[in-house]
């Protein structure tokens, strides 16, 4: 574990979790897309959504992803990205920091849709806005959080054959 | 047009040159014969990861918000666009994939500090090829 704590192995491992963090939203946001556009329903979307909202969206995704994906790689990896835990113990925590994600999306997402609704100082939007937040509080961040896990067993178990290609690599000669 | 679409189509075009010229210029100090400093290839191959995420993280999101300033005007999948859009798409999802190896085959390098792997060329090289292939499909989708 002494690896571990050396000062490249911090910088690899905060190196891994930016590029891990950053594929899994960016992968995640493509083939969305590409499903939507795929099943023609890609237009009434972006009808929908303004590009400053689309694109905090996004930035939202990106940090808390990235975060997470920190979160489950801490002290996973230890030198030449041999694994330092079982690899079922991996994927376990993966599942439960994708659903902290899932939630803590939800959550920033919320935010970031509710502060022009706040802006416009109209009663009634806000109204609605609060009868929203309470659904969010409850329903929305179990259904959050239950798709976080899906996605976050789907992308450990993309990780874990990623892992195995490089580890082969570094392995030949 | 407005100043925000604007700032997203420019972010997007400067992402892609990032991408590609750091691909292009690490290939050449992989591939280099005789070889440079080894410390140095390795340090700026370090760099070029964190730089090629934050474009590509850069590259999803003002991508989605190009299409976005098409709205419900957004040629439908079954046109030539459309077809070329899902190609677009596939290949950077192929991009992301084929990069994730790399980016940690740079950083268990950079952990030790050591000597480059020797697959470094091959992998930039490689990144380079879909790199020009994805910009090739860019600029055939920009021309409608």
């Amino acid at each position: 574990m002494a690896e571990l704590t050396k000062p490249g192995t911090i910088e690899r491992d905060r190196l891994i979790a930016w590029a891990l963090g950053t594929f899994h939203a960016g992968v995640l946001l493509v083939t969305l897309v590409l499903l939507l556009h795929v099943t023609g329903g890609l237009p009434s979307l972006l009808g929908g959504l303004n590009t400053a909202s689309g694109l905090a969206l996004f930035a939202v995704l990106w940090v808390t992803t990235v975060w997470s994906t920190r979160r489950t790689l801490l002290g996973a990896l230890g030198p030449a990205l041999r694994n330092e835990m079982p690899i079922y113990q991996l994927v376990g925590r993966a599942v439960w920091r994708g659903g902290i994600n899932g939630a803590a999306f939800l959550v920033g997402a919320g935010l970031v849709l509710a502060i022009p609704i706040v802006l416009s100082g109209s009663s009634s939007a806000i109204y609605s806005l609060l009868a929203g937040a309470l659904f969010f509080a409850t329903f929305g961040l179990v259904g959050a959080f239950v798709v976080g896990c899906t996605v976050g067993l789907l992308f450990g178990g993309i990780d874990a054959l990623l892992l195995m290609a490089a580890r082969a690599l570094l392995e030949s000669p | 047009m407005d100043p925000l679409h604007l700032l997203v189509r420019w972010a997007h075009v400067a992402g892609m040159a990032a991408i590609l010229g750091g691909a292009l210029l690490l290939w050449w100090l992989a591939a280099r014969r005789p070889p440079l400093d080894d410390r140095l290839t390795t340090r700026v191959a370090e760099r070029y990861e964190w730089i090629f995420w934050a474009a590509i993280g850069l590259q999803v999101m003002t991508g989605v918000g190009n299409l976005g300033a098409f709205g419900n005007a957004l040629p439908p999948p079954e046109s030539a666009w459309g077809t070329k859009l899902t190609i677009k798409l596939v290949a950077v999802l192929a991009l992301a994939l084929f990069s994730v190896p790399r980016t940690l085959i740079v950083a268990a390098g950079s952990e030790a500090d050591t000597t480059p792997h020797l697959s470094l060329p091959l992998l930039y090289g490689s990144t380079t090829v879909i790199v020009i292939g994805i910009l090739g499909l860019a600029v055939w989708l920009a021309h409608g």
